[in-house]
């Protein structure tokens, strides 16, 4: 009687003799290229008819992937409203962000001087954003990023009717569509302000809040006092004007992505028109499809990424947006930061939007670890297929060794002490 | 693999050599696997081509999940299965298979006869073409089962079935032949 293996061994053999045998000729070669090149051919002729409003499309959707990114993250503040020893209480500077009617807001995702910047006027439930500071230096596509450079892009959202009027310009083209957002994309594109307003309001009736004075300092010219709150997955911290107690700078970080609001002005008068639904003149009404992305509850967007989602970010990530090399640093801001690029370059090559989604799901991977857990990058310089070289790490729960991406995206279990230093 | 997604990266970008070299790379195999699944050599080179056709439209939209020779051995073996059940390719037809090659002696392979290479084919034959398939993908493709399953959207306990009872069914039509073909091996060295 034989065996598994022999028989398997036999089958193998059996291969090889066949596959020795299988050969294609020439005349078959030349038949199956030009028919397949011509349908390739063909397909590109369809979709290039199609290529414009997907740029918008996913320009439109990289912006609510960077608030998205926001959402997921899990608010879960232990605090509580406590007697300060200050002239300013906290109670009274959290009053304005709780019950102004308007506002307007800058608010800066990231650190340095290419952070992400997304400028909001708020007027009851409506907003009306725009963004600055794209980094477009890593975009080595002149037109990829000429479009970047070119464009402007004003979302007026109305967070009542869950309706979003959508004005893009780019030259002497200006387009205006209507889009409906509704569940996690409406959470998505919900203002940075309800993110602050949804932690306060859980800290003000908490008696068992735990809040710390600061003290003073000066910001801007204006002498400022502190409030700091620590949750188990955000840092707020709010300063406000000594004198008039009006918050002047909030700050808060979710995992390693620091995001500052700024330039805060509360219940200024403010034209309505500003955040009308109805399209501009010079405006060309064009029905695009918005893709958003399901962003589901936090819990279940976490538990759902996985180690594979990482790996196939970073391939994006080098393949496609920097052309075989991997980032020089990684996060949640840098990771945000990419998506418009990644969308416009997508777009310019044709490419499926699901890329996106793709990496965006890396990046709540990464946000596992990021909230505390141990990780390390380094990429910097590696190029796509060093085989060699670990570019990412990260520990997982429990466990006593760490999971190691290399170069070449293979995935290893490595000891600490093999880590790069 | 990370070559194949560099191939196919820059054929999305436009480049026909990479679509050329990547049909280099896996035609033959591919025609292999049509033509052991099929035993039909004019199938074979219509499931070749339309793989590879439809390759080129989709290649955008394609996520590889897999390797890039794993995604188009699923490919062939779908295609090789609409085929059969289109023309109902059921009865061996030894004749119109690839010429069987007897040259070959590699490391931990058997050498091969024509002969018994028909036998084996003939056994082959024998086995429901599910069983057929799952035992080629891994065997000639050398694709894991778990890619196999999810490939035909099947459990993995399936695909090991399918597998085993294969296995299991060539072992008793081949009974005692491979000790056989040894010994033949051995006398004639």
């Amino acid at each position: 009687m034989e065996n598994s293996e022999n028989i398997e061994r036999l089958i193998k053999a059996f291969c090889t003799d066949k596959n020795s045998s299988a050969r294609t000729t020439e005349q078959l070669d030349e038949k199956i290229l030009n028919a397949a090149l011509s349908a390739r051919e063909e397909y590109k002729r369809t979709q290039s008819a199609q290529t414009q409003p997907k740029i918008w499309r996913i320009a439109m959707y990289s912006k609510l992937t960077k608030i998205a990114a926001a959402a997921v993250v899990a608010v879960a503040v232990i605090v509580g409203s406590q007697f300060l020893d200050s002239t300013v209480t906290f109670a009274q500077v959290i009053e304005p962000i709780l019950n102004a009617r308007t506002v307007v807001l800058d608010y800066v995702i990231g650190e340095g001087p290419d952070a992400l910047e997304m400028h909001d006027i708020v007027i009851g439930s409506r907003i009306r954003r725009t963004m600055s500071n794209i980094d477009k230096t890593m975009i080595l596509d002149s037109r990829v990023r000429s479009a970047v450079s070119n464009m402007d892009m004003t979302m007026i959202l109305d967070l009542e009717d869950s309706r979003m009027l959508t004005l893009v310009a780019l030259g002497v083209t200006k387009i205006a569509s209507y889009n409906d957002i509704q569940g996690t994309g409406l959470e998505g594109t919900r203002s940075v302000l309800d993110f602050v307003r949804n932690v306060v309001s859980r800290v003000k009736d908490n008696p068992d809040a735990d809040i710390q004075d600061l003290g003073e300092k000066e910001i801007n010219g204006q002498k400022a006092v502190g409030f700091y709150v620590k949750g188990p997955n955000v840092d707020l911290t709010i300063w406000a004007n000594k004198k008039t107690s009006l918050p002047i700078r909030i700050e808060f970080a979710e995992g390693k992505t620091s995001t500052v609001i700024k330039n805060i002005e509360f219940d200024v008068p403010l034209e309505e028109s500003l955040v009308s639904m109805e399209v501009p003149a010079g405006y060309t009404m064009k029905d695009i499809a918005i893709h958003i992305i399901e962003v589901p509850a936090p819990d279940n967007h976490l538990s759902n990424a996985t180690e594979e989602d990482l790996v196939e970010s970073l391939r994006i990530w080098a393949e496609i947006i920097l052309d075989g090399a991997f980032p020089d640093a990684i996060g949640t801001d840098h990771f945000i930061k990419q998506a418009a690029p990644l969308g416009y370059k997508l777009a310019s090559l044709g490419l499926p939007h699901s890329e996106i989604e793709q990496y965006t799901k890396g990046m709540i991977f990464l946000q596992k670890f990021e909230f505390g857990g141990k990780w390390g990058y380094a990429g910097k310089g590696v190029k796509l297929g060093d085989a060699d070289k670990i570019i990412l790490w990260y520990q997982p729960q429990g466990s006593n060794t760490y999971r190691a991406i290399y170069g070449d995206l293979r995935v290893a279990e490595v000891a600490e002490e093999d880590l790069p230093k | 693999m990370l070559e194949d997604k560099m191939l196919l990266w820059k054929f999305r970008h436009g480049s026909n050599d990479a679509f050329r070299h990547i049909y280099d790379k896996y035609k033959n195999d591919l025609l292999g696997l049509a033509i052991a699944l099929s035993h039909d050599r004019t199938a074979a080179e219509d499931a070749l081509q339309d793989v590879f056709v439809s390759f080129a439209q989709r290649a955008d939209k394609l996520h590889l999940k897999t390797s890039l020779k794993s995604y188009l051995s699923t490919c062939i073996a779908n295609k090789v299965r609409d085929i059969k059940r289109k023309k109902s390719i059921q009865t061996v037809e030894l004749d119109q298979a690839g010429q069987i090659s007897t040259d070959g002696d590699q490391p931990d392979t058997l050498v091969m006869s024509a002969e018994q290479s028909a036998q084996i084919e003939h056994a082959m034959a024998q086995l429901p073409y599910d069983q057929r398939e799952v035992i080629f993908l891994h065997l000639h493709s050398g694709m894991k089962f778990r890619e196999i399953a999810e490939s035909q959207n099947v459990l993995l306990n399936t695909v090991l079935s399918k597998y085993r009872y294969g296995l299991e069914q060539l072992r008793s039509q081949l009974n005692g032949k491979v000790e056989s073909w040894k010994t033949q091996r051995i006398s004639k060295d």
